[in-house]
């Protein structure tokens, strides 16, 4: 409990709390246009944390998170277009709100579902993590490999629409990967005694080029639309009245746990959980025709879910080093840029980063109700932002951060290369994110299965020999099944 | 989509045997396990998925024989200037500096996203190359190149 105030503490000194306000701040802005995700504003976010003290640095990603999944909403609601993935539910009843002339309530309610949602679930993430955490400190590299390739599978999860085109961008990830230095014996591999190569490809500028520069390239093809869309929405009265707060209040509150319990299986994340929501807020009303039409419990639903999420997928992150979903898969590489390896020994090796996380995302939470309600006046100017200037102002900040790691034109060259592959990739169904995964993932899974081997003396049998291994085993067995379940649910659908 | 399938499955057969074939230049088994390990079982996996790709892209072929095939959607012209512009920019950076380099590849880049009036190009072009310069140079002291006269 003191390690958490004095997170809170240090959360409000002027060393910390500006990097939280530019996180939230920022994070609500790129959630609110579409084209930018929550992943694209913690890459561009990226190159800035690594020049600051690692906490801080994770509090900004922190407030970037939450913001972003929260601005999806505006454009949501606005222009019936999800800013980001998580806020597609959000349309369904968000929009037909402001064709009503209501859209200041329905911002008004998405923001405080979104706000109730990231408070639950950062109280189960402070309450749940450090007791996993203690559980997970008794693995030894034989569990960490299984751990591993459990996390390498939830690359189905995060496939999109076909699982052979995902696992596929997983295993390209994954031989990337082996190019350098081998984490066991030292062998610099692919490297054709090219001194950048034996380094392998640096994880910023990969991560820039897949995710923001890839999406650069795509929005290239809607050039011919001038600015995202011409918006005339009168906003009105945000504030809810008692008796809709009321009435939304269990949904809210049953959301927020069910978007909490999602984004701590790893690859689920908002998206699922702002859908699943949605359709049990629908079938438990006594009104359920009204959904779809502009019911007020059709936005606060999948609002407080994919809140909800934030909290959840930490947990995964944190304790066992796997990403809930697509974001804390980029946060994973975040934190292994900055020098911290997520899993249980954070909690004994960086208390203060863990410390800084937990009040990070609380505050975070805070501090969007009130930039959320204060601000929400101003987000019919925002998505007016001309793309002509917004993304060649991101295209010079990405290729600038990306040389900005090591002062290497190298790494620029990787993160236009990165790019072109992942738009060409993404353009024929392969999906960006298992390549990160696999890129992550890869060495520490090659990494652990080389001290398991060297521990046994080159003995295989120690990979099947503890319970807690052939339970990951078996998780991983089922997570590609039921990822397949899923793929073929949706092709016979 | 069904022949571009066919090709990808093709490219990815073809790095997975080049990768496996490259593993036997590395040393054997040193420690408890060699390096040729890892590479090896993922070419295999690379391998043998691709080749599943291949046959279903082969198989969704045959199905839609009469049908057209979808087309890529990609601006060729737009996004091969877009690549030239940047990697002329990586090219140029070191020897004309930051401060030269960086408003022309802005204003490129606005010009590929189809903005005709001159004025906010200059203007976002020097605005945002300044801000940046700030941001990167004093605020993260981070040293960016400088034309070597001046």
């Amino acid at each position: 409990m003191d390690a958490f105030v004095q997170g809170f503490a240090q959360i409000l000194s002027l060393e910390m709390f500006p990097f939280l306000f530019l996180g939230v701040a920022g994070g609500i802005l790129v959630g609110a246009l579409p084209g930018l995700t929550a992943s694209v504003g913690i890459i561009l976010l990226l190159p800035l944390t690594y020049k600051l003290d690692p906490s801080t640095g994770m509090v900004m990603l922190c407030g970037m998170f939450c913001g972003a999944i929260y601005g999806g909403s505006v454009s949501a609601i606005l222009i019936s277009t999800p800013g980001t993935p998580s806020a597609a539910a959000t349309v369904l009843d968000g929009y037909p709100l402001a064709q009503k002339g209501e859209a200041g309530k329905a911002l008004g309610i998405a923001t405080i579902a979104s706000t109730v949602g990231g408070i639950i679930s950062t109280f189960c993430l402070i309450f749940l993590a450090p007791q996993l955490a203690r559980i997970a400190l008794k693995f030894g590299p034989e569990e960490y490999f299984a751990l591993m390739v459990f996390g390498l599978t939830i690359i189905g999860s995060v496939s999109g629409k076909s699982l052979i085109k995902g696992m596929l961008a997983g295993l390209f990830g994954l031989l990337i990967a082996t190019i350098g230095l081998d984490p066991v014996t030292g062998y610099a591999r692919y490297s054709f005694d090219i001194p950048d190569l034996m380094s392998g490809f640096p994880l910023l500028p990969v991560l820039i080029g897949l995710f923001a520069f890839s999406e650069i390239f795509i929005q290239l093809e809607t050039v011919a639309k001038e600015g995202i869309q011409k918006i005339t929405r009168h906003i009105g009265n945000v504030w809810p009245s008692w008796g809709e707060i009321k009435s939304i209040s269990p949904i809210i509150l049953l959301s927020s746990l069910l978007g909490t319990v999602i984004g701590v299986i790893p690859g689920t994340g908002g998206a699922i959980a702002s859908f699943l929501a949605y359709n049990e807020a629908k079938r438990w009303s006594k009104d359920p025709e009204s959904f779809g039409k502009g019911n007020i419990a059709g936005v606060a639903a999948p609002e407080a879910a994919n809140n909800g999420t934030t909290g959840g997928a930490m947990v995964p992150l944190m304790t066992l080093g796997i990403p809930g979903d697509v974001v804390t898969a980029v946060m994973l590489g975040a934190l292994l840029l900055i020098g911290i390896r997520p899993g249980p020994l954070m909690f004994k090796e960086h208390p203060q980063v863990v410390n800084a996380i937990f009040a990070g995302m609380m505050s975070a939470n805070f501090l969007m109700l009130a930039l959320g309600m204060v601000s929400v006046r101003l987000f019919p100017h925002v998505l007016r932002a001309p793309i002509s200037i917004l993304f060649p102002v991101i295209f010079a900040l990405c290729f600038l951060g990306s040389f900005s790691l090591n002062n290497s034109v190298y790494d620029m060259a990787v993160a236009l290369g990165f790019g072109v592959l992942g738009y060409i990739m993404r353009k024929n169904g392969f999906p960006a994110v298992p390549i990160v995964l696999g890129v992550i993932l890869g060495p520490i899974a090659e990494d652990e299965l080389g001290h398991a081997m060297i521990l046994s003396h080159g003995n295989w049998l120690i990979l099947f020999q503890s319970p807690i291994a052939l339970f990951f085993y078996g998780l991983a067995v089922f997570s590609v099944f039921f990822s397949w379940k899923r793929m073929k649910g949706l092709r016979g659908g | 989509m069904a022949r571009r399938d066919i090709y990808f499955a093709a490219v990815l057969m073809t790095l997975a045997v080049l990768f496996f074939a490259l593993t036997f230049y590395f040393p054997r088994q040193t420690l408890a396990m060699s390096p040729r390990l890892f590479p090896r079982v993922i070419c295999g996996g690379l391998f043998f998925l691709s080749v599943v790709l291949l046959f279903q892209a082969l198989r969704q072929r045959k199905i839609a024989a009469h049908g057209q095939e979808e087309k890529w959607g990609i601006p060729w012209q737009r996004f091969g200037a877009l690549i030239l512009i940047a990697f002329a920019y990586t090219r140029i950076l070191e020897e004309a500096g930051y401060l030269l380099a960086t408003p022309p590849l802005i204003a490129g880049v606005m010009i590929l996203f189809n903005e005709k009036r001159w004025v906010r190009i200059a203007a976002v072009s020097i605005a945002t190359t300044a801000l940046l310069y700030i941001l990167f140079r004093m605020v993260f002291r981070v040293p960016l190149p400088r034309f070597p006269f001046f």
